[in-house]
């Protein structure tokens, strides 16, 4: 779990890339940088269980959890949707 | 080595069967994370003989506080680093014909043995998920196999725990976590304590083996769900009621 009292933007985007690099390693998908733009489903193969999961792994990391009231998941289609939904979960709290 | 040993979740475990759960876990070898409103002398005893929570925490939970059962999960995983299994046993029962029983009542039970088992899932289902490993065993009843006057209010909130059971064992299974359910008929507890004998020796007659379950087989049905022996068992529900329904 990282200290969220000193994360700076950046520290939570390179978080989220980092969670999403593992996935890939993973699920042995063949996607050669990661982007905001990337669509988490069609581009990465993400399934909505699989996001699920790594909502859960982000939670613990950043210690905010974006979707329960702030942000609905359905709207987090692409790596950068799942970016600002941390930024504006850990900037509002 | 401790850390190896399998944790069980168990909810309302002071008393009648979630009691028997924690035990039967205990002897197993398991961890047992478990909470009630208060505190009873079985609780208290249990905590006397492992007051540094190496096998046994509990804590105050109002399973209808939903912050209170996040808290909870969340100090199981400190104490215990993971969660292998979740056992949603809470319940009570709300007897009487459904157009004179309170709204209090009907609220209630809904809360306790329907949402609270939904939050008490969506916050263990979290930590089974990053673990990629998970059993949840939900206590449901033969009242929600078959209608019995009087039960309404409670027959729809078991009958909705299977649904859960159900749903929930084809979302989460390709992640390795088991959803089952029980579904027990009379056994001798504190539910059935109202019973005058004579209701009992009725339900014993209508029973093919005649008589009610002892409370231990209702926890070996809920240990096998649990334990590797079930290893490829998921969206069942395993009814344990003498044959009451059959």
């Amino acid at each position: 779990m990282l200290n969220n009292h000193t994360l700076q933007s950046y520290e939570i985007e390179s978080c989220i890339h980092g969670e999403i690099t593992n996935f890939l390693v993973e699920s042995k998908a063949n996607v050669r940088s990661i982007s905001n733009e990337i669509k988490l489903n069609s581009e990465l193969g993400m399934s909505s269980l699989e996001l699920a999961r790594l909502v859960s792994v982000l939670d613990d990391k950043l210690e905010v959890d974006p979707f329960i009231e702030l942000v609905p998941i359905t709207s987090v289609r692409t790596i950068g949707d799942l970016v600002n939904a941390y930024k504006k979960a850990f900037y509002t709290n | 080595m401790s850390e190896n040993k399998p944790v069980a979740l168990i909810s309302g475990g002071s008393r009648g069967l979630g009691r028997a759960l924690v035990s039967q876990c205990l002897m197993a070898g398991y961890r047992v994370a478990t909470f009630s409103r208060s505190a009873n002398e079985y609780i208290r005893n249990q905590i006397d003989e492992d007051p540094k929570n190496e096998n046994f925490y509990w804590d105050v939970v109002n399973v209808n506080d939903v912050k209170s059962l996040q808290s909870f999960v969340n100090a199981t995983v400190k104490c215990f680093g993971k969660i292998d299994m979740l056992i949603n046993n809470v319940g009570v029962a709300v007897d009487g014909i459904l157009s004179v029983t309170s709204a209090m009542d009907i609220h209630n039970c809904i809360d306790s043995n329907l949402k609270g088992t939904i939050f008490l899932t969506q916050q263990c289902s979290k930590v089974m998920l990053k673990q990629k490993f998970g059993s949840i065993v939900n206590i449901s009843s033969v009242n929600a196999i078959r209608g019995h006057s009087g039960v309404a209010v409670y027959s729809a909130t078991k009958s909705a725990i299977d649904g859960l059971t159900r749903s929930l064992a084809r979302e989460l299974g390709s992640m390795n976590i088991r959803v089952n359910s029980i579904a027990p008929g009379y056994f001798e507890s504190d539910m059935v304590s109202d019973l005058t004998q004579e209701q009992k020796d009725r339900i014993a007659r209508r029973t093919p083996l005649k008589r009610l379950a002892n409370i231990n087989e209702i926890v070996n049905g809920i240990m096998f769900l649990l334990s590797p022996s079930a290893s490829f068992i998921t969206g069942q529900t395993l009814v344990i009621d003498g044959g009451i329904t059959c």
